[in-house]
């Protein structure tokens, strides 16, 4: 015989011991999606079950009978009270500790009835263990565990969070932000709302990235600045953007994505209107190439370029017009002719009045076939002409 | 409308025609009566601060083919229209005083004559005295009285946006119909290219005009600087710099620009070096700065240049008196365009190492 009886028998040992190993590596649905990190080598006993004085808490020596006094009091013999400060989580408001530990023994470390946090939490905040499930973006220290923010017994804050949830919690990790939010010259007001970071972000995670709480940074925008809000620094209006856009539908390109924050940076920034890169702030300055956030996007030889028949159609022949208007010591913005948000009157997004000084001047566009010519505040009808340049007298 | 200077030509008519045309009007010119009712606007002996005036001629008394305006060596013609009654005309007067001739003729026959002497003041021009000037007084014409005189051909009640919208078309204000040659220049002024009159002329008075205070609902404040600041916020800068400039420091912008337009840049009364030295007029002789230091100074010639060549520190600009002072205001002697507080800094804008 070729195998031994010993030979077979080892193999019938590995076979049923691996059978008992993977029998007891069976995972739940839950302890797949949450984890086991709190699952221990060997199992955890309550000091007094495994001393096997059952007396310590039941009235008879078999632990059969009745608790010799209730939860919490009945743990608060041993254990710190957990119900101290401002906030108290329910089951410990309601003396109820067994609903999260075992008072006998447990897989788990800290005698809890699950081997991870939130698959203990979630086993009552059923929603959120749906929200947990099927939302795209969760916020990463809720996704590791709910105690990162909450505290399981009690807290000073709402909500039993070991900071205020508005700001003050966020910014424990986004410290970056608290400087950045702070320091900058052009301020967000939203930051000062009632709701601080949840104005705009949901802290548990969202559908969109940033967990955002709505679906585009448009939409979520336009959910206050659909109205006309004043500034907190000089009490000036701001624009009722949504109003703007809704009477003005050729609209700039991100916006047409719904993406504001393309230009703006809703924490604020050290730009005009809190743009993410500069905007001159004054109707004329110094042109610099640097100075333009609109050169993310569009060609710099647009404005750069004093000859071309190809950057613009803004051109006299070939004697480029934005070169002629922008690019000077005393060079107008964009803004002298353009509308970044959304236009109506007009192609190419230009303006249908400018403001200057504190009056709104119409440009008086009209387009030709091969150019055009307008009449703002600043000169006479003046004609351009990419096939016969023009000659402007006045 | 634009200005139409017609000067009677007699070229095409026949010599003979010319001939009886002279007969008859040295024969018959001193007959035209003097109509004291001719003229409805201006009064005699009206003081301008503008160049423009507006006759407004009354050419029912009798029947008459045309009018004619003369003025110094510029003549007008008028041709009269049956159902017609009154004629407009404004004229742009020389500095000083004109006399203006308003003639009526029929038949090639001079019928009616009256006359204006009126002075238009402007320190811009030599020969402007203003010790001549107190028979003459302002007298301003937008007041009930003399508006119901026009109402029945003009719209005298404003349209002018007073909201800060400029019109999309300018041509349907009522200001525009009588005002329009107002900005014929090559520069204007958007404010008054965009008819938005009101936003200057709004009624107020300042200190220097206190006395005229309720004499016209189109007022300008004079001194007008504050009226230009509510746009040019530089304004307030130049007359908190540390030396100023006369017209700057008196709030009188007006002086220097013309807050309608010019055919000058910034709006200028005159090109910057004639307007320069129009006060400064000793700058002009061509010694400027250098001919009073260096080697060899003091000297008649060998001055500083102050025109007729490109600025070094300014490219494509011609240089003139404002590329080395600045006519605002400086922090420096001189209105010296300087940085910090050495003046021969200012060299160093085109004379580098």
């Amino acid at each position: 015989m070729k195998y031994s009886w010993f030979f077979i028998l080892k193999i019938v040992v590995v076979m049923l011991s691996v059978s008992v190993f993977a029998q007891g590596a069976v995972l739940t649905d839950a302890e797949k999606f949450y984890g086991t990190e709190l699952k221990a080598s060997k199992k955890v006993q309550h000091p007094p079950f495994e001393w096997g004085d059952c007396t310590v808490c039941h009235t008879d020596a078999k632990g059969e009978g009745a608790l010799i006094m209730d939860p919490p009091e009945l743990c608060a013999m041993c254990h710190e009270a957990k119900d101290t400060k401002a906030f108290i989580h329910g089951p410990v408001a309601a003396g109820a500790c067994t609903a999260c530990h075992n008072p006998h023994e447990s897989d788990n470390a800290k005698l809890l009835t699950a081997s991870s946090i939130n698959e203990l939490c979630v086993s009552c905040h059923q929603a959120k263990d749906e929200f947990m499930r099927n939302t795209a973006n969760i916020h990463s220290p809720v996704k590791d565990q709910c105690i990162n923010c909450h505290d399981p017994h009690t807290e000073d804050h709402q909500y039993q969070l070991k900071a205020d949830g508005k700001k003050d919690l966020c910014v424990m990790c986004h410290v970056d932000k608290e400087v950045w939010t702070s320091t900058v010259t052009d301020k967000h007001g939203a930051l000062d709302r009632p709701r601080k970071c949840l104005e705009c972000h949901d802290a548990h995670g969202s559908e969109v990235p940033m967990n955002l709480i709505k679906n585009t940074s448009k939409e979520l925008c336009l959910s206050c600045h659909s109205e006309s809000l004043t500034r907190d620094e000089d009490g000036s209006k701001i624009l009722n953007i949504g109003k703007h856009l809704e009477n003005n539908p050729d609209w700039h390109g991100p916006i047409l994505w719904g993406d504001c924050a393309a230009c703006h940076n809703p924490h604020g920034s050290n730009n005009l209107r809190m743009l993410n890169k500069p905007f001159p702030r004054t109707f004329y300055d110094k042109f610099e190439e640097d100075n333009y956030i609109c050169f993310q996007c569009h060609e710099k030889e647009k404005i750069m370029d004093a000859n071309t028949t190809t950057a613009t159609n803004f051109r006299n022949g070939s004697n480029n017009m934005h070169f002629v208007h922008v690019n000077k010591e005393k060079g107008r913005s964009c803004r002298a002719c353009h509308d970044f948000h959304g236009t109506k009157e007009y192609p190419h997004h230009l303006r249908a009045k400018t403001k200057f000084g504190k009056i709104n001047f119409p440009i008086r566009f009209i387009e030709t076939e091969n150019g055009g010519s307008c009449a703002p505040a600043c000169h006479a009808r003046r004609h351009y002409d990419r096939a016969t340049p023009k000659v402007n007298l006045k | 409308m634009t200005e139409q200077r017609q000067k009677l030509t007699l070229n095409k008519m026949s010599f003979k025609f010319i001939y009886l045309f002279l007969l008859l009007f040295t024969t018959i010119s001193g007959n035209a009566q003097e109509i004291s009712s001719l003229i409805l606007q201006p009064q005699d002996k009206t003081r301008y601060i503008g160049e423009s005036s507006t006759f407004v001629i009354n050419a029912t008394l009798k029947e008459a083919d045309y009018i004619v305006i003369e003025q110094s060596d510029i003549t007008t013609t008028l041709e009269i229209k049956p159902q017609k009654d009154t004629y407009c005309k404004t004229i742009n007067l020389n500095p000083g005083e004109n006399t203006v001739f308003v003639t009526l003729y029929k038949d090639a026959k001079p019928i009616g004559k009256s006359s204006r002497v009126l002075y238009f003041l402007s320190e811009l021009f030599e020969g402007v005295d203003e010790y001549e000037l107190d028979e003459y007084k302002i007298r301003f014409f937008h007041q009930d009285a003399k508006e119901k005189k026009c109402a029945s051909c003009h719209n005298m009640t404003s349209n002018i946006p007073t909201n800060n919208e400029a019109l999309e078309d300018v041509t349907k204000t009522t200001c525009y119909e009588c005002h329009n040659s107002m900005i014929s220049t090559k520069n204007t002024h958007a404010p008054a290219a965009n008819w938005l009159c009101i936003n200057c002329h709004n009624g107020k008075f300042g200190e220097y005009n206190m006395q005229d205070k309720g004499a016209s609902k189109y007022l300008v404040a004079d001194p007008v600087a504050k009226t230009c600041a509510e746009c040019h916020e530089d304004v307030k800068e130049w007359e908190e710099s540390k030396f100023g400039h006369g017209p700057v420091n008196d709030g009188r912008c007006e002086r220097c620009h013309n807050p309608h337009g010019s055919d000058n840049e910034f709006f200028l009364r005159k090109s910057i070096w004639e307007l320069c030295t129009t006060c400064h007029a000793e700058k002009s002789n061509g010694q400027h700065v250098t001919s009073a230091i260096g080697f060899g100074a003091p000297n008649k010639s060998g001055g500083h240049p102050t025109r007729d060549r490109e600025d070094p520190a300014r490219p494509g600009r011609e240089l003139t008196c404002s590329g080395c002072h600045n006519p605002h205001g400086s922090g420096g002697i001189s209105l010296l365009r300087m940085k910090g507080t050495m003046p021969y800094g200012v060299c160093q804008r085109c004379h580098k190492k």
